[in-house]
């Protein structure tokens, strides 16, 4: 069930990054970040069950943030880094900040096992907190990374192919450590940690492959 | 403190259309907009208690959304707006998607938040998706309404308030009775619904005021 989800949130992702693109050029692939960003605020709390270890929710949103980066160097140059990192920090931050805000204000009577979940799940939980720092500081700090491998292996060898894989293999790697040093280390055991950052890793090269789709189909297309 | 919560948040929704009217420019309202948009749906989950009446948390930054079209309407071209809309309704529709889909994943047997995160997302299954439906009718009447009112001189902003009084109506009325009736009954929610419409109404007047006072404000970035 679990991996028909994943692969289903997958494919959600590339029609989002096609669909964006055709839309809005570069400035629908700088929404796909926001929303990708967004949305990765809400679901990277929760863990679920893969191969017997823990896993956070929303991975195809983190590796689509890599695609609509890699995209974004590929199509406008590396000089878009800063911008796409600022995207993906504001919107973060942003999201965090009112969802949890919200959390804090008094709940009504009415609808009570909603507002309680709400409660539950936001309102500045600590476990939450560390997980968001972790999840901003290891995909900001890669993403900048990435562009400049990305652009490198791009240069020395000129194929889509190459650089999208080499970029994604290095750096999902480190992003994948430092996301579960810097969010679970203490509540786990080693081998669990270690079990989470290779399980992480895997899926997120199994999504950035499934990613070469968008990344051809959109690099192909000519703007207008 | 739910007031002061309450009045930050609607100061920071308003301020925020008002930085990026003055430093910044379309692109970024773009993306104020998607944010706004996610916002409204998350906050839609929750039921406030603020002055002595419950009101849906949605409402301050669904007004939001809406002036943000004002203002896209105002300033640039028609298929800028529909643009706008178009990028909201599937913003909301991918956001609608993967809610749906992580709450039904098997969870991990050391995770503490999934039955608050089952209970968030399966509780307000009719929320989810009414949500969605509500504001594309909302968006596409207040459009409709604010490219007539562009055209008028006379008494302007008197029109546009009764305009929004009367949109919000229709909004609150599909997208929070509906919603709401569906969960706990209808009595229960025509309640919540008048609430949320008396607060949003006197929100929205008072933010299509500062509106009009930042359009007089000079941008730096044309």
């Amino acid at each position: 069930m679990n991996y028909i989800i994943l692969l289903l949130e997958s494919l959600l992702v590339c029609c989002m990054m096609i669909l964006f693109y055709k839309q809005g050029k570069k400035r629908g692939l700088y929404l796909c970040v926001a929303i990708m960003a967004s949305i990765l605020c809400v679901t990277s709390f929760k863990l679920v069950d893969i191969l017997g270890f823990q896993v956070n929710l929303g991975l195809p949103l983190v590796s689509g943030i890599f695609i609509s980066s890699n995209i974004i160097v590929q199509k406008y140059g590396l000089d878009e880094v800063k911008k796409i990192i600022i995207t993906f920090l504001m919107s973060s931050i942003l999201v965090f900040l009112f969802i949890n805000l919200t959390g804090v204000i008094s709940r009504s009577e009415y609808n009570l096992v909603s507002n309680l979940a709400y409660d539950n799940l936001f309102a500045y939980n600590l476990s939450n907190l560390r997980i968001f720092v972790g999840g901003i500081l290891s995909t900001s700090l890669m993403l900048y990374y990435n562009s400049y491998i990305y652009y490198y292996i791009r240069r020395s060898k000129n194929r889509l192919l190459f650089s999208n894989i080499g970029s994604m293999l290095i750096i999902q790697f480190i992003e994948s450590t430092i996301f579960i040093i810097l969010s679970y280390t203490f509540i786990y055991s080693s081998t669990e940690l270690f079990g989470m950052i290779v399980i992480r890793y895997l899926i997120k090269v199994i999504v950035g492959l499934v990613g070469l789709l968008p990344v051809y189909v959109i690099v192909k297309m000519k703007d207008k | 403190m739910n007031v002061m919560i309450f009045l930050l948040l609607s100061i920071i929704c308003i301020g925020l259309i008002f930085i990026i009217h003055k430093y910044f420019g379309k692109e970024e309202l773009y993306f104020l907009a998607i944010i706004y948009a996610i916002v409204a749906l998350m906050m839609s989950f929750k039921t406030i208690k603020i002055f002595g009446i419950d009101i849906n948390a949605s409402i301050i930054f669904d007004s939001g959304i809406i002036f943000i079209l004002y203002y896209f309407i105002r300033k640039y071209k028609y298929n800028e707006s529909k643009k706008l809309m178009l990028s909201i309704l599937i913003c909301m529709l991918i956001t609608s998607m993967f809610l749906i889909t992580t709450s039904i994943m098997i969870p991990s047997l050391y995770d503490e938040f999934n039955f608050s995160y089952q209970n968030m997302v399966l509780d307000n299954l009719p929320t989810i998706i009414i949500y969605p439906l509500s504001l594309l009718i909302t968006m596409s009447l207040s459009s409709y309404c604010f490219r007539q009112l562009k055209e008028e001189e006379d008494y302007r902003l008197i029109k546009t308030i009764l305009t929004i009084i009367g949109i919000t109506f229709i909004e609150v009325l599909i997208f929070i009775y509906f919603s709401y009736a569906f969960m706990i009954g209808f009595k229960k929610a025509l309640i919540i619904s008048l609430n949320s419409y008396l607060a949003k109404v006197i929100l929205m007047i008072i933010f299509t005021i500062f509106l009009n006072i930042i359009f007089k404000v000079k941008k730096v970035k044309e």
